[in-house]
């Protein structure tokens, strides 16, 4: 059930943000266990849901990547990774991927999950910190800047 | 925008709040409006909020500077302030953020308000910013104690 | 007195740490179910009483509680809920489970301290 309940956030990250920024990631072949502080690359989004099981996403990214990500979905140039529209674009791309994320896992797990809302947050050498929730991450490259995700659930898994 | 429903129920959560800190730490708070008063000097460098699933889907937090959080926590647990690691303050606010919205869930439990707990989460670093939709309702409240000062914020997303 | 503490939240356990040492007990503490599981397998002739909390990473409260009653080593061993839940349905699903008390937080010291008191059988504490 592991697999089943991460996996597809892997694949769904990869998968979307290729199709709406062709930006490839790589090296997000493995999921780690990711212990207590988490330092954020820059910019931060944490999507959760709930249903059958609770559970939430954090995609973090280096500033570099969400601007070039932001401006090419917009069709503008921000310089401002703060610019609300970039902040925007971020949450939106977090939204799509969980989305898709969580429709897989309905259709395989019948779990009948639904999202919340992103929120985004940003902010200087700053660390995220989840008590309650052992959570796993997976780390990716991509030319414009590092990304990874973090993919936490609720109780036991497995 | 204001929302009076959100303003009531952003009172359940700041006098919940006020409740936790005067039985746990020993703290009488008092609440203002941040649009009612002057603008804080305070720069927030520490964060915990949680996500509420309900008909709205709805986010609250708690921001203070690092010295708020030891002293806070310090009280609760009867440890020195510099004896307090940093996973200590995040620990500690995140915990404050989940017995606060705990109780708020109880009271609204048989309302149309009633929402489920997501997993509280903390944020430490400078000049922390938490974004979303700039149109939805959102409630601030500035809670004092003394030289100490906690901004409450609850807004729908 | 042996006391384990079973919350992810280490300030609730300093917490917890401050009213055993007014009662001149011992406090062991786990800050998940597994580790729980790891520290009774091990002590649990000499614990007198778990503390344990609802929500934490991997098994939750009711969970670790299921478990403690399904084992004849644990099931004597008095279990005290200390949580945020505190809807009447969980804590009747926490009573059935086999819990004995079930305290919410927020709780003052006093509160906390006489709760382990009872929990313990030995009647009430009187702050001096």
């Amino acid at each position: 059930m592991d697999r089943e309940l991460y996996g597809p956030f892997v694949t769904s990250v990869i998968d979307i943000i290729k199709e709406m920024t062709d930006v490839e990631i790589e090296g997000m072949d493995s999921m780690v266990e990711e212990p207590g502080e988490i330092p954020s690359l820059g910019i931060s989004s944490i999507i959760t849901f709930a249903g059958g099981k609770k559970g939430r996403l954090l995609m973090d990214m280096e500033p570099t990547l969400a601007l070039h990500m932001a401006n090419t979905i917009l069709g503008e140039q921000f310089h401002d990774v703060k610019d609300h529209m970039v902040l925007s674009a971020v949450a939106e791309i977090n939204n799509i991927v969980s989305g898709n994320a969580i429709t897989l896992i309905n259709n395989r797990l019948s779990m009948n999950l639904r999202l919340a809302p992103p929120v985004v947050f940003a902010g200087k050498d700053a660390i995220i910190s989840i008590p309650k929730l052992s959570s796993q991450t997976a780390w990716g490259n991509t030319v414009h800047g590092r990304i990874r995700i973090n993919v936490a659930w609720e109780g036991s898994v497995g | 925008m204001h929302n009076i429903e959100l303003e009531k129920i952003a009172e359940f959560f700041t006098e919940s709040l006020s409740q936790v800190l005067r039985m746990m730490a020993g703290f009488e708070v008092t609440s203002i409006d941040c649009n009612q008063s002057d603008e804080t000097s305070m720069k927030p460098s520490i964060m915990a909020a949680m996500i509420l699933h309900g008909a709205k889907d709805t986010i609250v937090s708690l921001a203070m500077e690092h010295s708020t959080a030891a002293v806070i926590i310090a009280y609760m647990t009867g440890v020195l302030p510099e004896e307090l690691s940093q996973q200590d303050l995040f620990d500690g606010i995140a915990e404050l953020v989940n017995i606060m919205a705990g109780e708020v869930k109880t009271m609204l439990s048989n309302t149309p308000h009633h929402f489920l707990l997501t997993s509280p989460f903390s944020i430490g670093g400078q000049n922390l910013e938490l974004i979303y939709k700039e149109s939805l309702p959102q409630v601030c409240r500035r809670l004092m104690a003394g030289e100490m000062e906690i901004i409450f914020q609850m807004a729908h997303i | 007195m042996n006391i384990l503490s079973v919350d992810d939240s280490a300030i609730v356990r300093k917490i917890i740490r401050g009213a055993v040492e007014v009662l001149d007990g011992n406090l062991l503490e786990a800050a998940s179910g597994m580790e729980a599981m790891d520290v009774l397998n091990k002590e649990y002739k000499n614990i007198d009483l778990i503390l344990l909390d609802w929500n934490m990473p991997g098994l939750t409260g009711l969970e670790v509680l299921e478990r403690l009653k399904a084992d004849k080593r644990f099931r004597s061993i008095p279990v005290m809920m200390v949580t945020t839940e505190s809807e009447r349905e969980n804590i009747v699903k926490a009573i059935q489970a086999g819990a004995t008390h079930y305290l919410v937080k927020p709780f003052t010291i006093e509160e906390l301290i006489k709760r382990i008191m009872e929990s313990l059988g030995r009647g009430e504490y009187r702050d001096a």
